[in-house]
């Protein structure tokens, strides 16, 4: 609990990028993490696609854009539960009773 | 062993034993539609059935093994003869040779290649299955 609560502390530190890091510097802030996973996900999306298109013309077999497909739609869901709880634990500490 | 996720690595090596399985079914569906075809000049060969083989693949970058077609090769079993005197095909003594295509051995491979493609699709329906569980456990339960 203590645990988490100052991984959260270092969370809302690296929230404010142009704060200047007094002690310990995050290693990354917030909002890299998130651009990195959106473009893990637009990356899968996009081999996804490009399968779905190769599967119409007969390119790829229609077995592989399905596999494309479901991992695009795996990484897609997976990001999304860790965006929630990122935000679900921002909120959290917006709420917080100081 | 290692570079790729394992539940995508399942389900990627599940989706090349189904491609093969399909191509299986493309040779059985030729086999059978080719079962009555004869040569066209007298004494000429008929239709040879096709049988396909399977070879296992490393994919270097990932480190998973496919499957693949390895290659589709002809019957060499004896052609059976059919007394038709009046065939184009048929030789001085009448005789007409017919495919080596054997109905029975068709529909088992083809059932065969059935159900290899539905234990495939299993595989991938669990890879999808326990992503989603682990996924759930991040999202649900607060």
């Amino acid at each position: 609990m203590i645990e988490a609560l100052s991984l959260l502390g270092g969370v809302t530190a690296s929230l404010r990028p142009a704060a200047p890091a007094a002690g310990e510097a995050p290693s990354k802030s917030f909002g890299a993490v998130l651009g990195e996973l959106v473009g893990s996900v637009s990356g899968s999306l996009k081999a996804g696609e490009t399968a779905a298109m190769g599967a119409v013309t007969g390119a790829v077999p229609l077995q592989t854009a399905v596999e494309s497909i479901m991992q695009a739609e795996r990484t897609l869901t997976a990001t999304i539960a860790v965006r929630d709880k990122a935000l679900a634990a921002w909120s959290e500490i917006s709420r917080m009773q100081i | 062993m290692s570079g790729i996720e394992p539940l995508s690595a399942a389900a990627r090596i599940a989706a090349s034993g189904m491609a093969a399985q399909s191509l299986r079914l493309r040779v059985v569906a030729e086999n059978i539609a080719n079962a009555e075809t004869t040569g066209k000049t007298a004494g000429a060969a008929p239709y040879a059935r096709k049988t396909v083989s399977f070879a296992n693949v490393l994919e270097e970058e990932s480190g998973v093994t496919r499957v693949e077609v390895d290659k589709v090769g002809r019957d060499t079993a004896p052609f059976p003869l059919e007394f038709q005197p009046g065939h184009p095909a048929a030789d001085a003594q009448g005789y007409v040779k017919m495919p080596n295509v054997n109905m029975l051995v068709e529909m088992a491979d083809m059932r065969e290649a059935t159900r290899s493609y539905e234990a495939n699709l299993q595989v991938i329906r669990q890879s999808r299955d326990m992503g989603n569980l682990l996924v759930d456990l991040l999202r649900g339960g607060s």
